[in-house]
């Protein structure tokens, strides 16, 4: 078989074409010592999770404007359970789970609501999120009672989860095996998405997201779909909450802030908003700039920098990178002597 | 198959069905037809449970269906090709096609049979339903239509703003479905032509049904010539 054969044979089938991303991702801590790098490639990881999550969400048709209530509880229950003895796998996904659930209650308010409400709605109930935390004193004593003397607010020390909590933590494991672990959640989370917005689920996302009463009119649980797509996407909120608490080591309400309810949607509405690669280019080029801005001592101002290309791009770029890579991808295949097929992104 | 009861249909306080009352029996081909605004799109819009009547039954297959829920009709048999054809333009031909088998589980047969009859959907798969032709989309919403193997069809003026090829091509598909034993409930100003093809008809006038018979004595009926043949 020649090498062009080849090639064509693997831009044909959808999942071959990744393998060299695969490839990369996989030996990328091998080839990087600098672990601070390492560190800001795993927080992209977490990223395209939560980004994946909300996209899913909106490729119903569902904006979410307060995700962040979700990856909150993902990592509040997760790491509450995880320090009053829970093995890691139980605790991350029941935190997740509890997401879910709190996302289930959430959707049976939202479904009726037009997009607007929905809104406010997701946006109102992660503030309120902030004050039940900031309040409740079930929260702090859960933790507090566990670990004796930090608050909300403090940091965590790693050390005190012995084992447990420590496998995600950078101090207590070789880099390694956390970014390993990032790298193969993220991978199932991409993998996930993939799988469900191909399938009939899938189907009736788009159905509803483009026409409700046509959705309707070819069978389509309008309610039942908009409540499975919110059950899915803040499961892998909550799941995506859940790893990355322990990742900071530091947990607090901040985790239910408006950047962090905002994030996802800058970096999905940057990759592309309803493809599968758009939260990862997005959450990539994002969290890029976002560090660097940070190396070069910027701090809150860089939400107006994100202001500011979030504007931009909605005038000059409403579908964000995805259509510019598949114009090149096209261009090099085509240029290969392949016949222009689309990668599947 | 479906009978109508006694329907009454109100948008807020108008009404604009009032007592409404037909019937379809298996296999036939039934044409509605009436003026513009009589309610011959509410009434199919009703049957799809878009609308809930103030009062009355609507029966089918001997299940009560002016209750339930829209996609529950879907599946209990019932579709709609709706007038002005409402696809999803965003999607491929073949993705519109999928949507509508949404409810089916034999998909591949249904496909294959909707080919038949549509060669050039076939053909054209990947095309973006937005960028088709009237005619084509037309088309393309009555294959739509069948991808959920209904055994009532409902089509809402499927020959509206076509060419008289492509709307002769609209009525040798009726006649094909009707030959293949598949229930037409037919909305049309063309009554010419839906006349032709169907069984029996009814005429709809502001939100009641005036008359009522077999198509040829429809087509003979004096007030039918004058109001709606021209003639
Ligand atoms: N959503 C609505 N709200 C209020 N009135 C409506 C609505 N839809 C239709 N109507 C009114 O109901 C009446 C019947 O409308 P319908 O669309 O059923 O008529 P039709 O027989 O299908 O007419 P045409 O031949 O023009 O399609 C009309 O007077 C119309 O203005
Ligand atoms: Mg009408």
């Amino acid at each position: 078989m020649g090498v062009k054969e080849l090639v064509r044979k693997y831009a044909v089938s959808p999942f071959l074409a990744y393998i060299p991303l695969v490839i990369i991702g996989l030996i990328l801590p091998l080839a990087i010592t600098d672990d601070f790098f390492i560190r800001i490639i795993v927080l992209t990881f977490f990223y395209i999770m939560y980004s994946s999550s909300w996209n899913l969400l909106a490729y119903s048709g569902q904006a979410s404007l307060g995700h962040a209530a979700f990856l909150g509880i993902g990592g509040f229950a997760s790491t509450i359970l995880i320090i009053n003895g829970a093995s890691p796998v139980v605790g991350v996904l029941t935190g997740a789970l509890t997401a879910s659930l709190v996302g289930l209650f959430l959707g049976i308010i939202c479904v009726r609501l037009k997009e607007w409400f929905l809104g406010l709605v997701t946006f109102g109930f992660a503030i309120i999120m902030v004050a039940i935390v900031n309040e409740s004193s079930v929260f702090i004593e859960a933790l507090n009672g566990a670990l004796g003397f930090i608050g909300l607010s403090g940091s965590i020390d790693p050390h005190i989860f012995g084992g447990s909590l420590g496998i995600f933590s950078p101090d207590l494991v070789p880099r390694d095996q956390y970014y390993y672990l990032f790298f193969f959640a993220m991978m199932a989370t991409i993998l996930a998405t993939h799988l469900i917005i191909k399938s009939k689920i899938g189907f009736a996302f788009a159905a509803i997201r483009e026409n409700q009463i046509e959705a309707a009119m070819m069978g389509v649980d309008i309610t039942k779909y908009k409540l499975i797509a919110f059950i899915i996407s803040t499961f892998i909120a909550g799941f995506a909450g859940a790893l990355f608490a322990p990742y900071n080591y530091f947990i607090n309400p901040e985790m239910f802030s408006v950047h962090n309810s905002f994030m996802p949607i800058i970096m999905t509405i940057s990759g592309g908003i309803g493809t599968i690669g758009g939260p990862v280019i997005g959450a990539l080029t994002i969290n890029l700039i976002w560090e660097q801005m940070g190396l070069w001592g910027m701090s809150i101002d860089r939400l107006l920098i994100l202001g500011v290309i979030l504007v931009l791009e909605i005038l000059f770029l409403p579908k964000g990178l995805m259509p510019l890579i598949k114009k090149v991808i096209n261009r090099i295949s085509k240029v290969m002597g392949l016949t222009s097929r689309d990668m599947p992104l | 198959m479906l009978k109508f009861e006694n329907v009454n249909v109100s948008y807020g306080a108008v009404q604009i069905l009032w007592d409404v009352n037909f019937e379809i029996d298996d296999g036939e081909i039934i044409t509605i037809i009436g003026p513009n605004g009589a309610g011959k799109t509410t009434i199919a819009k009703t049957i799809m449970g878009l609308f809930k009547p103030t009062s009355g039954t609507i029966e089918f297959d001997g299940k009560q269906i002016h209750i339930a829920p829209t996609h529950q009709i879907v599946k209990d048999g019932i579709a709609l090709v709706p007038e002005g054809r409402d696809l999803f333009p965003r999607m491929t031909i073949m993705e519109n096609l999928q949507m509508g088998a949404h409810t089916s589980n034999e998909k591949k047969e249904t496909l294959k049979w909707v080919f038949e009859l549509f060669p050039r959907l076939e053909e054209r798969q990947k095309q973006f339903a937005g960028t088709m032709s009237g005619g084509e989309q037309q088309m393309l919403a009555i294959a739509r239509g069948l991808m959920s193997r209904p055994k009532l069809l409902i089509l809402d003026e499927p020959s509206l703003g076509l060419s008289p090829i492509m709307v002769n091509k609209v009525f040798e598909i009726v006649k094909i479905l009707k030959s293949q034993g598949v229930t037409v409930l037919l909305v049309e100003q063309n009554i010419h032509h839906a006349l032709e093809v169907s069984n029996r008809g009814y005429v709809l006038e502001t939100g009641r049904i005036t008359l009522e018979g077999a198509s040829s004595e429809l087509l003979d009926n004096k007030h039918v010539k004058e109001a709606y043949l021209g003639m």
